[in-house]
């Protein structure tokens, strides 16, 4: 399978704090990959850095032949940046609706903002979307008013909606009441089936058994270990080990 | 005691010159604030730049001119700058450009005060979904900062039309000065004064009015 995205040595520093001490990683087409590990390992800013929300200082990412790297966001062309922004959706832990925006208005807005169609067009399209996620009827309503599992639906109707080539999830569930996760990692699942190519820190080991091709564990800024789903039974490194006896 | 009769017919007799007083200080009032809406949100915008220096000048200015007493300031720049400079401004010019100045000061505090109190979440959202970091802030984030700062916009804006009095040491015939003429006329202080108070406290609930029904047709 040809690689979407490759990392190579991606480190990243917030002053004295090294949060990303070489990081590798590999996407392939298709792949989903899950990314866990304890709070404080790095996961989430690996996942920033991917779509450059973070600027690594150090290492080498390459997404579907595009090269980008330290620097690449402030003198690099700004093209580039749009390319690598819009084929690549992220899906936050705190959804990041838009909350004086109808939850139509949020689905439309890159569509019209950034692939510039018109309203109509947008709409057309955001709907189909909603109706993936099982909220069409929730066009016309604001943010505020959904549930934290519907509001999570919408934002990832809203990133699906451009049609990314990768799909970025930093903890997608972990805002939600427990009786609202399962709605949430069934849209995630349905979207690995048909085929979306996807990274997704998440604590849901369960989500990781059923759905992950490729789990990595980090901590402390590195990849300790990586692997297909047989790691979670019989992990090779201790500190693997201690954190699924702790998780499981 | 003493019995102290209003008459109020010195008033009637002289109200068109209360209005078009009037009509002066709403006039300068909106134009100083349409300015100082502009202008404070640049101010507020350089003062957040990522840039080196910039939001230094921009502290700069907020400190400076909202520290100089409009009184002085007025006076400094219609008097001042014509022998310093050879500048000359009409009165009017002079007091609007003095008035928006300051409080394009007051402004870009509380500019950044509404932006900064956005979670850094939605502008990372919008960026994610390749929005331009312009596209970011005039579509997601400012909007949002907009429906906090409403109200303590209206406050500046009552101070505003207050201060727009002080226009008048310029010789601008705005409401104050108007009632001052009609006094050395007619030698009825206290009915001209209550009846410039009168005025102001009413503009004043008129706009608050104005800013509440705002407020809620912005609500979220």
């Amino acid at each position: 399978m040809e690689d979407i995205l490759q990392v190579e040595n991606l480190h990243k520093r917030f002053g004295e704090l090294h949060v990303l001490r070489g990081v590798d990683l590999r996407v392939r087409q298709g792949e989903h990959v899950v990314i866990f590990g304890p709070s404080g390992s790095g996961k989430s800013t690996l996942l920033r850095c991917l779509n450059l929300l973070e600027e690594p200082q150090q290492g080498r990412l390459v997404f579907l032949g595009r090269e980008y790297g330290p620097g690449a966001r402030g003198d690099g062309p700004r093209a580039d940046l749009r390319f690598l922004r819009t084929q690549i959706g992220m899906v936050f832990q705190q959804f990041n609706l838009f909350p004086h925006l109808s939850v139509l208005d949020n689905v439309t807005l890159a569509l019209r903002r950034v692939k510039g169609l018109s309203r109509s067009e947008a709409e057309e399209l955001a709907l189909a979307q909603l109706r993936a996620v099982g909220l069409a009827d929730k066009a016309r309503a604001y943010p505020s008013t959904l549930s934290g599992g519907q509001q999570q639906r919408v934002a990832i109707a809203r990133a699906l909606v451009m049609q990314p080539r990768l799909m970025l999830f930093d903890e997608p569930t972990s805002a939600l009441d427990p009786e609202l996760v399962g709605e949430v990692l069934g849209v995630m699942e349905r979207l690995a089936e048909q085929g979306m190519t996807m990274v997704v820190v998440t604590h849901e080991m369960g989500f990781a058994r059923r759905v992950g091709d490729q789990l990595v564990f980090m901590d402390h800024g590195v990849v300790v270990e990586s692997g297909g789903p047989e790691i979670l039974q019989h992990p090779a490194n201790p500190r693997t080990q201690a954190f699924l006896r702790a998780v499981l | 005691m003493s019995r102290f009769q209003f008459q109020w017919d010195a008033v009637l007799q002289r109200w068109d010159w209360l209005a078009t007083g009037l009509a002066m200080n709403v006039y300068i009032s909106a134009a100083s604030m349409a300015l100082a809406l502009g202008l404070g949100l640049v101010v507020a915008v350089l003062r957040m730049a990522p840039l080196p220096l910039v939001p230094l000048a921009a502290q700069l200015y907020i400190n400076v001119f909202r520290a100089i007493p409009l009184f002085v300031f007025i006076i400094w720049l219609y008097y001042g700058l014509p022998i310093m400079l050879g500048v000359n401004f009409p009165p009017v010019t002079a007091g609007i450009i003095c008035l928006s100045m300051q409080y394009a000061g007051w402004l870009a505090e509380i500019y950044r005060a509404g932006i900064g109190a956005i979670p850094r979440g939605q502008r990372e959202a919008a960026l994610s979904l390749g929005l331009t970091p312009l596209q970011a802030f005039r579509d997601v984030v400012f909007p949002q900062a907009l429906r906090i700062i409403i109200p303590p916009i209206g406050n500046n804006f009552v101070g505003m039309l207050k201060d727009s009095s002080l226009v008048s040491i310029i010789g601008v015939f705005e409401l104050v000065r108007q009632a001052n003429l009609a006094v050395s006329l007619t030698f009825r202080p206290f009915e001209f004064y209550t009846v410039v108070a009168v005025i102001f406290i009413v503009l004043t609930q008129v706009l608050s009015h104005g800013v509440t029904r705002l407020e809620r047709r912005m609500r979220i």
